[in-house]
């Protein structure tokens, strides 16, 4: 889409809208403004802000200034058009959600709120691992959404593939909620998936203690050489998991016969 | 009379100006006060997408009476690959439920801000009828209504139980299926009664029920009604489902059992199904936010199971069932038990035998059944 300019100076702005986009603005480029308000170029150190012709739209403008914006970039632009232009942004808000590829409702609204207010840390997580609304809906179960942003900026620093993230912010919340001091939920070091597991394991504390007790008996059971058995949980079922290294058909049979005395040691339930 | 306390439990009625002269339209012009209802000519309901917590609540305070237009009749959601099934078609005559259980799956699924209500249950009849010929009318076939709505907790503004019982009058070989949480039954007891519809009830330890079963009828009048229709002639079921782990489950579940097998007799249960918690992992943000982490559902310890619901421990849901099953068949070998919405694995590790091998539970998983209304 070309949008056409025309020149206007700094004293004409009315609004800023500057909702701190991630990537700064060009300083080859000048900043640009639409009716009066600043869409681009808060900070720019030229004079001129160029005024971008209103016949477009402001959702058109904002899509050609910003092809792509994060989910909390997108928060961030919502509360501060909400704020500057109340009317006009009931008027647009759909549209410009759907520019982005999001379906405004007042679900997401809510997200994106509850992002918008979240420590700026978080945020910047959260568009660095580009997570979407869902990823956040633990968010609005929160009464005191405040109280819970240490959590959220302790989760900022460890490493965390996406679908880490958004499980270890749900176990967070649902800890949290059932009533687990913020202090213990704290990670205490930068190891992600160690502290992944450790909020498993204590949000499923009765399957975690029985599966923890079958791991240590398994681990007790007569194997054989270069036979591992061990207690694995692969969603709702755990059971036993056998591997077996046999370097000829002899061995393999020595090795099975040897096996069949470990059922002998799992009749009794834990 | 529709009682006044169902009245008081919505906000509004919005009735499509498509929809005025039907019959649920005309009851409430008749017992619902004029300033609760009105009569509109345009879509109410064009906006779609996930509700938010305050607009799902809302959505259980307003009704809005209007014609479907799409297809009534839809094989039950539980027959997939890697289930076991029992050949249970719907029948979906509305949209959202007036009653608020913790675990409903609506919760997972539902994008209306209506209680909705189709008025054009002769369409949904029509429908039925269409699937009528001399393959198929006297096979099976089991059509249930409370998948989508509860069939029974509104009759008193519908009267679709009245229509619905006077179709399959005619058809004496397809079964018709109410599924209730109430003890709405007056309209079917005001009725001539028919043999081959089953008036059932999804049932809890009354503990649940006051836990996670809100504004439900409760366990002790959910039996009264069941007894109330069995008196009139009519079969009744029970589904034990979902059964909810509690620190005491063992000891109110056997007690329920207990119940079911001291005030009725074998011969008058149809079948009782039993089935764990189970829900749609997308499910889990809306229980959150409606009912925090203080329902046994909420905070339950559950996991992703293979086709991709989340629930409990595969063994800890066998030891479940069989304890309800094995009262059971303690008690008597007639009671017609089976395991509703479970893997194969959980069927073979009870002691349950394979419902196509049990006497009076053979139809319901004859496999003619699909292959001829699919």
């Amino acid at each position: 889409m070309a949008v056409a300019m025309t020149n206007q100076t700094f004293s004409q702005i009315q609004h800023e809208l500057d909702f701190t986009p991630r990537l700064s603005w060009p300083d080859v480029l000048p900043a640009f403004s639409w009716r009066g308000l600043r869409i681009a170029g808060f900070t720019s150190p030229q004079a001129k802000v160029v005024e971008l012709d209103a016949r477009h739209s402001l959702v058109e403008v904002l899509l050609a200034c910003y092809p792509k914006l994060g989910l909390s970039e997108l928060s961030r632009l919502s509360v501060r058009l909400e704020k500057v232009l109340p009317d006009y942004w009931v008027e647009v808000r759909s549209h410009l959600f759907a520019s982005y590829g999001l379906h405004w409702n007042e679900r997401l609204a809510q997200t994106t709120a509850a992002l918008a207010r979240a420590p700026r840390v978080f945020q910047e997580t959260v568009d660095e691992k580009s997570m979407q609304a869902r990823d956040l809906a633990p968010l609005l179960a929160l009464n005191n959404a405040a109280a819970f942003n240490p959590f959220l900026e302790a989760l900022s620093q460890l490493k965390l593939t996406k679908t880490e993230l958004a499980r270890t912010l749900e176990l967070g919340v649902e800890l949290f909620l059932l009533g687990r001091s913020l202090s213990d939920i704290l990670p205490s070091s930068d190891d992600g998936p160690a502290y992944l597991r450790r909020l498993e394991k204590w949000r499923t504390p009765v399957s975690s203690e029985t599966d923890e007790t079958w791991s240590g008996e398994v681990e007790r059971w007569p194997w054989p050489a270069q036979v591992r058995g061990q207690w694995r949980r692969s969603g709702d079922q755990s059971g036993l998991d056998v591997q077996i290294r046999a370097s000829s058909p002899s061995d393999l049979r020595l090795k099975l016969e040897k096996l069949l005395k470990i059922p002998e040691r799992w009749s009794h339930k834990i | 009379m529709v009682p006044q306390n169902l009245i008081d439990r919505f906000e509004h009625f919005f009735i499509d100006q498509k929809s005025a002269d039907s019959e649920v339209a005309r009851r409430i012009a008749e017992f619902v006060p004029k300033a609760k209802w009105s009569i509109i000519d345009y879509s109410i309901d064009e906006e779609r997408g996930a509700l938010s917590r305050a607009e799902f609540d809302r959505s259980k305070k307003t009704i809005y009476v209007t014609p479907f237009k799409g297809k009534f009749f839809k094989r039950c959601p539980g027959s997939k690959p890697g289930l076991l099934c029992c050949n249970y078609f719907v029948l979906n005559l509305g949209v959202q439920c007036d009653m608020n259980c913790s675990y409903c799956y609506l919760q997972s699924f539902i994008n209306s801000r209506y209680l909705t209500i189709y008025s054009n249950i002769d369409d949904a009849l029509a429908e039925l009828s269409g699937f009528e010929s001399a393959d198929t009318i006297n096979l099976p076939l089991r059509v249930g209504t409370g998948e989508t709505v509860d069939s029974l907790s509104l009759d008193s503004l519908t009267r679709h139980s009245v229509r619905l019982i006077d179709f399959f009058r005619a058809k004496p070989n397809w079964t018709l299926e109410f599924k209730t949480k109430s003890d709405s039954v007056d309209a079917l007891i005001n009725i001539e009664s028919i043999p081959n519809a089953i008036v059932s009830w999804s049932i809890n330890p009354e503990f649940i029920v006051d836990s996670e079963e809100h504004g439900t009828a409760t366990l002790s009048k959910r039996f009264e009604a069941a007894r109330r229709c069995i008196d009139h002639g009519y079969k009744v079921a029970f589904h034990i489902d979902p059964m909810i782990w509690h620190p005491e489950w063992r000891d109110n579940y056997s007690q329920l059992a207990k119940q079911i097998q001291t005030l009725f007799d074998p011969s008058e249960v149809a079948t009782l199904s039993v089935g764990a918690l189970r829900f749609q992992p997308e499910q889990r943000n809306l229980m959150r936010e409606r009912f925090g982490m203080n329902s046994w559902v909420t905070k339950a310890e559950v996991y992703k199971s293979r086709d991709g619901k989340m629930r409990y421990d595969s063994k800890l849901r066998q030891e479940m069932i069989e304890l309800v099953l094995g009262s059971f068949r303690k008690h008597s070998e007639n009671w017609k038990a089976f395991i509703c919405m479970e893997t194969p694995e959980t069927w073979v590790n009870t002691e349950t035998p394979l419902p196509q091998k049990t006497d009076g539970l053979k139809n319901l998983f004859d496999a003619r059944v699909s292959q001829a209304f699919v």
